[in-house]
């Protein structure tokens, strides 16, 4: 080997350090950026889209065949009898159907009389899959597979089982991000059915695994409230539209400051197997 | 560039299995942060940039698909990265104690942090009921699923390793 062979140049690598100054740089700016300014990161929710959402989507299809497959050998002998029984009511519930719709007649007819017929079932809704759940323990988040592609935006109401689930709060061209209702950072203007008393419930990581969310700031003087009564979003809430059934008040008690009440509120949507949501195309903003 | 493609699809495959695989199997309601386990790994297995880079990577796709403050997970796992990157130089392929411990440590650093800037300052002030139903669970389930994902990242590397070797000489 002659001395003149020359080492193959290395190339030009920018210093660890500098690299790591950069990226908290860019980290600190964007925290600044969303957290004081508030501006949405369009952009870079597309990452996402190309990179994990497909694979999330093929998972949870997957995985939910397979999990429908094992439930469907398990329950045939189970069916079988659930059937017979089920003949049964069906029997006893057509009779008491047959009244009821008679009654439904003579109530639309009443609440047209008063214009009170928008209930959230008239809200235009559209299905979706939930295909990953919350990224860690800390927070109850969830990525639906709909985003801005099928109309999806930012702050529409998200429904599960007949209530209320949470809201968007990102969206992607493919997926959006739902804060559910029971997480620890989410607040909803909610109000008492029966009575129209006005009330904030919370969500609470401490409270989660009771099955709890927490309610808060009900008045002192609202005496007819009881546990029990259902709640519902009020008419005051700015994001939330009217009307979608939250939960039932399981526990109550007055504040030491004795001018009001707070308690816990059982959610009327099972936060454990949320599998498909209802999302309502419409914005609380474009309603009035 | 193989070790980008590679680095690359583990980060991919490992959120989408935190995310998607776990909450689906439900064992409990705790997932266990095998995100971490990856950063902590790339850091002590491959030095303080390639830990820097994983942790900036998977916290910036924790930071879009989980919380409003866009940043904060990005900035705590490139540090986790690079602190593991500094401990390189103990790294033996054989030994198994110092990679449970830094996943260990690693792991509790990133729940006390997120308990800290997350919920105490928000005053969420009842530190022991998050400490024993959130973070220790957390902890332990993680170091229980790293046993299983260690061999898997241990295999990688080697391979990589000897590879390279062979290209050099």
């Amino acid at each position: 080997m002659s001395p003149l062979v020359r080492k193959p140049e290395e190339k030009y690598k920018l210093p660890t350090k500098y690299w790591l100054l950069i990226l908290s740089a860019i980290s600190v700016i964007l925290m600044l950026v969303t957290f004081v300014f508030d501006i949405p990161l369009k952009p870079l929710n597309e990452v996402v889209s190309v990179t994990v959402v497909p694979l999330q989507k093929g998972i949870s299809i997957v995985g939910e065949n397979l999990y429908s497959k094992k439930e469907l050998f398990k329950q045939v002998n189970e069916l079988v009898d659930q059937n017979n029984k089920l003949m049964e009511q069906v029997n006893e519930l057509t009779i008491q159907n047959n009244k009821l719709l008679q009654d439904t007649i003579e109530l639309n007819s009443l609440l047209k009389l008063y214009e009170l017929d928008q209930t959230y079932s008239d809200y235009p809704k559209t299905g979706a899959r939930v295909i990953s759940g919350s990224t860690g323990n800390w927070f109850s988040t969830f990525i639906i597979d709909k985003g801005s592609n099928d109309g999806l935006q930012v702050g529409m109401n998200v429904l599960a089982g007949g209530g209320l689930v949470g809201r968007i709060t990102e969206v992607g061209a493919n997926w959006s991000r739902v804060l559910s209702i029971i997480d620890d950072t989410s607040n909803v203007s909610c109000m008492v059915l029966t009575t129209n008393d006005h009330l904030i419930v919370s969500g609470s990581l401490a409270n989660m695994e009771n099955g709890y969310i927490v309610f808060n700031q009900l008045s002192e003087n609202a005496k007819n409230v009881e546990v029990g009564d259902k709640i519902v979003t009020s008419n005051i809430s700015d994001v939330y539209l009217p009307g979608i059934p939250v939960g039932n008040i399981s526990y109550m008690e007055k504040d030491s400051n004795h001018l009001s009440v707070s308690g816990y509120i059982t959610p009327s949507v099972n936060f454990d197997h949320i599998s498909e949501v209802l999302v309502i195309t419409k914005l609380k903003t474009e309603l009035e | 560039m193989k070790r980008f493609i590679i680095d690359f699809i583990l980060i991919i495959l490992f959120f989408v299995i935190q995310t998607t695989l776990f909450p689906m199997l439900k064992f409990t309601r705790i997932i266990p942060n095998i995100l971490i386990i990856l950063v902590s790994c790339s850091g002590f297995m491959q030095g303080e940039r390639e830990g820097m880079f994983v942790g900036f990577a998977c916290g910036f796709l924790l930071d879009i698909c989980s919380f409003d403050v866009f940043g904060f997970y990005s900035i705590l796992y490139m540090l986790i990265g690079f602190l593991n990157g500094l401990l390189h130089n103990f790294f033996y392929l054989k030994d198994l104690k110092i990679p449970a411990i830094m996943i260990l440590s690693s792991d509790a650093a990133c729940c006390l942090l997120t308990y800290f800037f997350l919920f105490l300052m928000r005053s969420r002030f009842d530190f022991v009921y998050y400490l024993v139903n959130i973070i220790l669970p957390e902890v332990v389930f993680t170091l229980l699923i790293s046993v299983i994902v260690y061999p898997v990242l241990w295999f990688i590397e080697a391979y990589i390793f000897k590879k390279k070797n062979a290209e050099s000489s």
